[in-house]
């Protein structure tokens, strides 16, 4: 029954938010305490009892058996859930400062306890009926989350657009589940895939799933339009939850896809969404969606290693990718708030005054570019090591790296630039302390999160290893990291003027409002835009067809109408015209 | 533990003799008690015997098993919430206790029973008193009783003469009888008596022509009467028809699992084509009763356990749906809505209960995760599974025929703004309240009541 502990605390606070609807006072502090709560179980699972299963008859239907069940017996699964129990306290403190509120707080607690309950859920879970349903909990969520200020003007369409997205990967893990179990007799993981036949269908269906809730290409647009919602959410969905749990289903049912095309699918998918999201971060402006994009690079980066089967370098990138994005999205959101709701990089100055909000956020920015020896040089290191047998990969890359390095230092130094005519206003000050302390706790996990590497390899701890030690690839990474360091201090820092001339050339233009991925966004629209067209055509002969049929459905339920019609006789007469044609059944049979 | 048993029949006496007291000394309020609680009494010795899966038979005649003890259980639950219906609307209280009583008996005798004729007198049992039920309400009422009536006579001489046909070949005219002796499957004698039993049968189950008479039934007599016809009636003979018919299916010529399919298929299309056109709710709702029927014997005519159990499961299924949604239909009635356009507001009158009805409705469509959908995906993969998927997707086809109409009256109740509130007696809601806990805990947590189903069914099947 352990396991299943770890997750009534969150559904507690989050009925307890319901029930406090009129008094919101005291359910901010009850979140933390409950996700404080399951933090403790989290740790005495893995020190004491690694293994703990929990498991729950649903219903039994012929052979197969419907089960509810949950285990931390796997270290990766473990490992997800860890990472989840440390991110969610550190967001429900963080959530106190941001969401002040009050009317508000009952229902963005309970959103958040069921959402972080969910990914707890599903980072346990052993049955791909448990699995589904944490999936279908996750969706729901993060739609409401997402809407959360449905009042705002884009949120609303930000909403469906996640939702309608995310149930295109519903249905297809839905499929996909269906087609396991028929094939397996059974709910359980596939162990070991032959990728033919329905398998493979089920293996597509699968990656789909995972691409819809990884925000992959072709399914990415969500994620960026999905920074509608609070700053918190955001940095909860982008380190340790939902969008984390596209990679991890890929984690999960990995003997599924080992076949050649699956395998390359699954390639071809993360490098273009790595090109995606770094040609977008380069020339966006939002500070939010600038990260939004940075995290379809990350989740790109973690599905490379595993078309190659190197599970443990996706798993060291999915640790440490956690800890540095959830900090850079609590600095972008006091950055915001320091600002007063501004989030546009080229109308925020100053930040440079609020010395914790830039340390912290400079620990995070270092880590994502990937220096030595922040815990996000680990991630990438074990990426890059992962594939560097391919050049071809390899250098895309490198190249890739070297954007995100001069990427996230663009979004650090634009914020950062004087301008004694803009006044920050409250600025420093007006960002509470339990804004700060939540990303110094981050910034501390950054920094030093590397040393996992370094520990003896037991318990969960397995999970987390450096396949090989190259001193070379170490360099690249590094080096790759300067390069884009000094890029962006020349471009954006000194050359300011440099800069802004450029915003007319043609250099800019072609990455400026993500000329080339629109172009790719409008080919495949207008594409369905065609099919929809023909689909139209054909729509309103079907139309029609249906309503005739209906019509007719529906009159010939008026031509049965006059059969009963109050003569008990009639009554009797149909009686004994059915035994009559019953019995000429049987003589029929009989002879 | 044979004790269990005798409790039974003692207290099915106890409640016919108190009911005969009730007409005397006639305190409404005495008689509701007396019979809730042995009632309950009833439920609850049942569900122990359940519990310990006794087996045996008492008195000779009755048998206490799994089968009959889980249906005992339906039985006693599903009559104690119709007579908790039935105490405001009733004029006259304690005769209704007194037929009552008769029909309590005879629904338990029919589940309890071991031999042919034992099964006809508790159907008869169970018949008779519902069409005086309906009269003793006035004058207005004598043309549903009467229809009822003759209909009932018309299917009992049916049954009788199934009954007489089969004598020769099995005097004992036990269940067991059929397969003891394999030889008398071919007898044209032994065909016919079966075609009579279904016929006679299907006029109580509604299956289609047999069931002709039930739409004026419906609408004609009082709502709880209908809740017991469609609650407790049609189930009294569906579990006759497992009891008789399942056996035989297995042993005998597959021309009576064709049978049954032809009857399901044309019932479900009947009963849903024709309520698609109805415009009083509760005639609507005698349709879909009829439809329902229709899945309910795709389950029978699979003819396997997995058949068997999910019409078990969907008997237990549709009686708390229907009785749910007769109970707020007779609230209503009283009130003087009947029609669909008079539901219209409905959910600006009394919230509740609309959302309740909606809820009904929902799981007669088979929408998760209500105990419908369980119901329906169980009878639906029991025909795949007996390569009958046709016939599952001729359910699916009326299934999605019934929205329509469930979602016409859906439509209604949440349209438009009616300014005067509806207040639900406190009886009403309680029948409603517990039926709506079924239907949504079962849909959610179908485990026990399908482990249930299936250590019944495999009683049936030993038999």
């Amino acid at each position: 029954m352990l396991p299943i502990l770890v997750v009534v605390p969150l559904l507690a606070a989050a009925v307890l938010a319901l029930l406090l609807r009129n008094n919101p006072e005291p359910v901010k502090y009850i979140a933390l305490l409950a996700s404080l709560a399951s933090l403790a179980i989290v740790a005495y699972i893995t020190v004491y009892n690694p293994s703990a299963t929990a498991s729950f008859d649903w219903f039994n239907l012929g052979s197969y058996q419907f089960i509810v069940s949950v285990s931390t017996a796997s270290t990766y699964q473990l490992l997800l859930l860890i990472i989840v129990a440390i991110i969610t306290p550190l967001i429900f403190l963080y959530s106190i400062g941001f969401m002040d509120v009050p009317s508000e707080q009952p229902r963005y607690y309970f959103e958040m306890c069921v959402f972080a309950a969910s990914m707890m859920l599903f980072a346990m879970s052993t049955s791909l009926i448990t699995l589904l349903i944490a999936w279908e909990m996750l969706g729901i969520t993060s739609y409401l989350l997402i809407g959360f200020w449905y009042d705002r003007e884009h949120a609303p369409t930000a909403a469906r657009k996640a939702i309608t997205t995310i149930i295109i990967g519903d249905v297809a893990l839905l499929l996909a589940v269906v087609i396991l179990a028929t094939a397996q007799g059974g709910f359980q993981y596939p162990v070991a895939g032959a990728g033919t036949g329905v398998l493979f269908l089920a293996g597509i269906l699968m990656l789909i799933a995972a691409f819809t809730k990884s925000a992959q290409f072709p399914f990415h647009e969500w994620l960026s339009d999905a920074m509608e919602g609070p700053t918190p959410v955001s940095a909860f969905l982008h380190s340790s939850t939902m969008v984390k749990a596209g990679v991890f289903l890929v984690i999960l049912m990995l003997p599924l896809f080992n076949t050649t095309y699956l395998l390359y699918l699954i390639l071809v998918v993360g490098m273009a969404s790595v090109i995606i999201g770094v040609t977008n971060a380069l020339v966006s402006r939002h500070i939010k969606k600038i990260l939004a994009y940075s995290t379809i690079e990350d989740l790109g980066l973690m599905l490379i290693p595993l078309a190659f089967g190197q599970v443990y370098a996706a798993l060291a990138l999915f640790f440490v990718q956690a800890f540095y994005k959830a900090l850079l999205f609590m600095s972008a959101g006091s950055i915001i708030k320091a600002n007063k709701g501004e989030e546009d990089i080229f109308k925020i100055f100053n930040t440079g005054q609020s010395k914790v909000v830039f340390i912290t956020a400079l620990i995070g920015t270092l880590s994502i570019a990937g220096f030595f020896p922040l815990s996000g040089f680990f991630g990438k290191y074990a990426v890059g090591s992962a594939v560097s047998s391919n050049v071809a990969v390899y250098a895309i890359l490198v190249l890739a790296e070297l954007g995100t390095s001069v990427y996230i230092f663009r979004w650090l130094f634009l914020p950062m630039r004087k301008n004694p005519q803009h006044e920050i206003g409250a600025g420093a000050n007006s960002v509470p302390l339990t804004m700060i302390i939540p990303a110094i706790v981050l910034a501390v996990l950054v920094l030093f999160a590397a040393i996992v590497f370094a520990l003896p390899h037991s318990g969960v701890l397995d999970a987390l290893v450096l396949q090989s030690t190259n001193t070379t690839e170490a360099l690249v990474v590094n080096a790759v990291a300067a390069a884009g360091l000094i890029i962006a201090y020349l471009v954006y820092v000194k050359g300011n003027r440099f800069y802004l001339s450029m915003n007319n050339s043609h250099i800019f233009a072609a990455l400026n409002n993500n000329a080339i991925t629109n172009g790719i966004y409008l080919a495949i629209c207008s594409m369905f835009l065609h099919v929809g067209k023909i689909m139209g055509m054909l729509d309103s002969d079907f139309d029609y067809t249906t309503y005739r049929l209906s019509y007719n459905i529906i009159n010939s339920g008026k031509l049965a109408k006059p059969l009963i019609n109050g003569q008990t006789n009639n009554y009797v007469i149909g009686f004994v015209i059915g035994v009559l044609v019953l019995a000429a059944a049987v003589l029929y049979v009989v002879i | 533990m044979p004790d269990i048993g005798y409790a039974i029949v003692a207290l099915m006496s106890l409640l016919v003799f108190s009911s005969i007291g009730g007409v005397f000394h006639r305190k409404k309020t005495i008689q509701l008690a007396a019979s809730s609680l042995i009632l309950v009494a009833l439920a609850a010795v049942s569900a122990c015997a359940l519990y310990l899966q006794d087996s045996y038979s008492v008195l000779g005649a009755l048998l206490i098993n799994p089968f009959s003890m889980l249906f005992v259980l339906l039985f006693s639950f599903t009559l104690l919430l119709i007579n908790l219906l039935s105490y405001d609307r009733s004029s006259d209280y304690p005769s209704f206790s007194l037929l009552f009583s008769f029909v309590v008996v005879g629904a338990l005798v029919v589940a309890m029973a071991n031999s042919i004729v034992t099964i006809v007198l508790g159907i008869e049992l169970t018949v008779l008193p519902t069409a005086f039920m309906i009269i003793i309400n006035g004058k207005n009422f004598v043309e549903p009783a009467v229809k009822l009536f003759i209909m009932s006579a018309v299917s009992v001489s049916m049954l009788v003469f199934a009954v007489i046909l089969i004598y020769p070949y099995d005097p004992a005219l036990s269940l067991m009888g059929y397969i003891a002796n394999p030889g008398i499957a071919g007898s044209y004698l032994v065909m016919l008596s079966l075609l009579l039993f279904i016929a006679g049968i299907s006029f109580d189950a509604a299956l289609f022509p047999f069931n002709m008479w039930i739409p004026d039934v419906y609408q004609g007599a009082p709502a709880n009467i209908t809740a017991l016809l469609s609650g407790v009636n049609k189930k009294v003979a569906f579990v006759a028809m497992l009891e008789i018919l399942f056996v035989l299916l297995l042993h005998l010529s597959p021309i009576f699992s064709v049978m049954i399919q032809a009857l399901a298929v044309i019932t479900m299309f009947f009963g849903n084509i024709v309520a698609l056109v109805q415009n009083e709710v509760k005639r609507l709702f005698a349709y879909s009763s009829i439809s329902q029927a229709g899945y309910i014997a795709i389950g029978i005519a699979a003819a396997s356990q997995l058949g068997v159990e999910s019409s078990m499961f969907y008997l237990f299924a549709h009686a708390f749906m229907i009785i749910g949604a007769f109970a707020i239909i007779l609230w209503l009635e009283s009130n003087n809505v009947r029609s669909i356009q008079e539901y219209r507001g409905l959910a600006s009158r009394n919230r509740w209960a609309a959302l309740c009805l909606t809820v009904f409705m929902l799981s007669l469509i088979g929408i998760p995760p209500f105990i419908g959908f369980i119901g329906k995906f169980l009878l639906f993969s029991s025909a795949i599974s007996a390569n009958l998927v046709w016939l599952a997707a001729i359910g699916v086809i009326n299934s999605i025929i019934s929205v329509y109409y469930y979602a016409k009256v859906i439509i209604s109740m949440y349209s438009g703004i009616e300014k005067t509130p509806l207040k639900m007696g406190t009886s009403i809601g309680i029948v409603v309240i517990i039926c709506l806990i079924a239907v949504v805990a079962i849909g959610l947590y179908p485990g026990p009541l399908i482990s249930a189903v299936s250590t019944a069914s495999n009683t049936l099947i030993a038999m």
